[in-house]
């Protein structure tokens, strides 16, 4: 089984061949590339039955979109909807192995059918069958090679950023100037300083996460513990964000020289002041996907249904649910569990405090009002402190180590 | 700092991406036992 994280020889020697082979000839690119992707794809997979799994995973998604439009049409079609996706959230859970569901602890799991990128593979596919019908409408291009290069995009498939199929084979079949050497130079110094951030800034974070982690047991009293809680919660947070920009500056600055424009996922997180604008600039691209296929129908269910009388109650609840459902997605043991409750509360909170703010001032006066000194400290600060303590569950196992204590 | 490279004269960048690419060779098979995170999801 080929190693295929940005680290590995592999990855390495794709970075420097793909601008190349893209270039071979401009009609030949979407083949040379699906070609490269299922080469790539392949080559990581555990097992036989992983590959046959794979190709069910991902071909379905391609024959079922065209059925799930015509749902007016056909009575039985109208089940086949919601079937699906069941039957693919299912698959998802099970392939990801969630130890805290229990009735996956009582089936026989099977590692090796686990394959690259399963939940970007998902991302992507939910994209694709959601997006089918306005897509034919628009007369974007589809085709199955289009669509592999698009599901199996190796630049993409370990960690996004989860791009949208239009914005996809827009930008894959945009003519483009060719990349004077500047560019080259440009995007080569973006592929390298985000391996440092990864390898050196990064690593260096997570040595002192880990060094204070191990400390807080030796505290000896309560303020000395939170003290050292916080400090290890700080570095993590920082290793989170260097690893995982510098992941995406390495595939970014690696498709842009193959003449593919990958979406920006962060811009600047640790500049926000309150947790809805920390997801708005922290991981972007999956803070869309959450609000357009989780948030909007789920807020669309609860103002029309419990929340009746009380849209911004709806509104609040939905925002809840979907970090929730974010936060699970992050990991499989119940510390991710914990991770999204905390990112609901926190944008929930924001939310409230927002709208209320503006009830007190109206709109203009809290334009006024955020534009204070004081305010601005106190937001940067609390913002940081919420997102470095909710992070603080994401690698660590700290609800084991909370449970050791009690 | 990609300002900082976008302004620097060529020697200067091809010098800066050098001392780059050694340090995480360096890091990558010397130095660091770092996980990548999300990777494998």
């Amino acid at each position: 089984m080929l190693d295929f994280s940005i680290g590995s020889a592999a990855f390495g020697a794709l970075l420097l061949i793909m601008p190349l082979l893209m270039n071979i000839k401009k009609e030949w690119r979407q083949y040379i590339f699906v070609v490269v992707n299922i080469i790539v794809f392949v080559l990581t997979l555990k097992s036989v039955y992983a590959g046959i799994l794979a190709v069910l995973w991902i071909v379905t998604p391609y024959l079922v979109a065209p059925l799930l439009v015509q749902e007016s049409e056909h009575s039985i079609s109208r089940f086949i909807k919601p079937l699906f996706y069941v039957c693919m959230l299912v698959g998802f859970l099970y392939l990801m192995h969630y130890d805290w569901i229990i009735i996956f602890k009582k089936l026989p799991y099977f590692a090796a059918l686990k394959f690259l990128g399963l939940s970007y593979l998902l991302f992507r596919e939910v994209d694709y069958t959601m997006q089918y019908e306005y897509l034919k409408e628009m007369e974007v291009r589809i085709t199955f090679v289009d669509y592999l290069n698009y599901v199996l995009n190796f630049y993409t498939i370990m960690a996004g950023p989860i791009m949208r199929y239009e914005e996809f084979v827009t930008d894959f079949y945009e003519e483009k100037a060719p990349l004077s050497g500047e560019d080259v130079l440009e995007q080569a110094h973006r592929i390298l300083y985000g391996y440092v951030k990864v390898y050196v800034i990064s690593s260096f974070m997570s040595w002192f996460a880990t060094y204070w982690f191990g400390r807080i047991d030796q505290a000896g009293n309560f303020l000395k513990a939170c003290i050292i809680y916080l400090l290890f919660a700080a570095f993590n947070a920082l290793f989170i964000y260097f690893n995982f920009v510098g992941y995406c500056d390495v595939v970014a600055g690696g498709a842009a020289l193959a003449g593919m424009k990958l979406r920006e996922n962060f811009n600047k997180p640790y500049m926000a002041r309150s947790m809805s604008e920390f997801w708005n600039r922290h991981h972007i691209t999956l803070s869309e996907w959450i609000r357009d296929y989780i948030y909007s129908p789920v807020v669309k269910q609860f103002i029309s249904g419990p929340f009746k009388k009380n849209l911004f109650a709806g509104q609040c609840a939905a925002l809840f649910v979907t970090f929730l459902i974010a936060g699970i997605w992050h990991g499989t043991n119940l510390n991710y569990v914990v991770y999204g409750i905390l990112e609901g509360i926190g944008v929930v909170i924001a939310s409230v405090r927002k709208s209320k703010l503006q009830k007190k001032y109206g709109k203009k006066g809290y334009k006024e009002y955020e534009k204070k000194l004081p305010v601005a400290i106190f937001e940067h600060v609390w913002t940081m402190l919420y997102v470095a303590l909710s992070f603080s569950f994401v690698g660590y196992d700290v609800i084991g180590f909370l449970a050791g204590k009690v | 700092m990609y300002n900082l490279f976008k302004k620097a004269p060529l020697l200067v960048k091809l010098l800066w991406l050098s001392l780059e690419l050694a340090i995480v060779l360096y890091a990558i098979f010397v130095g660091t036992t770092t996980t990548v995170l999300y990777q494998g999801f």
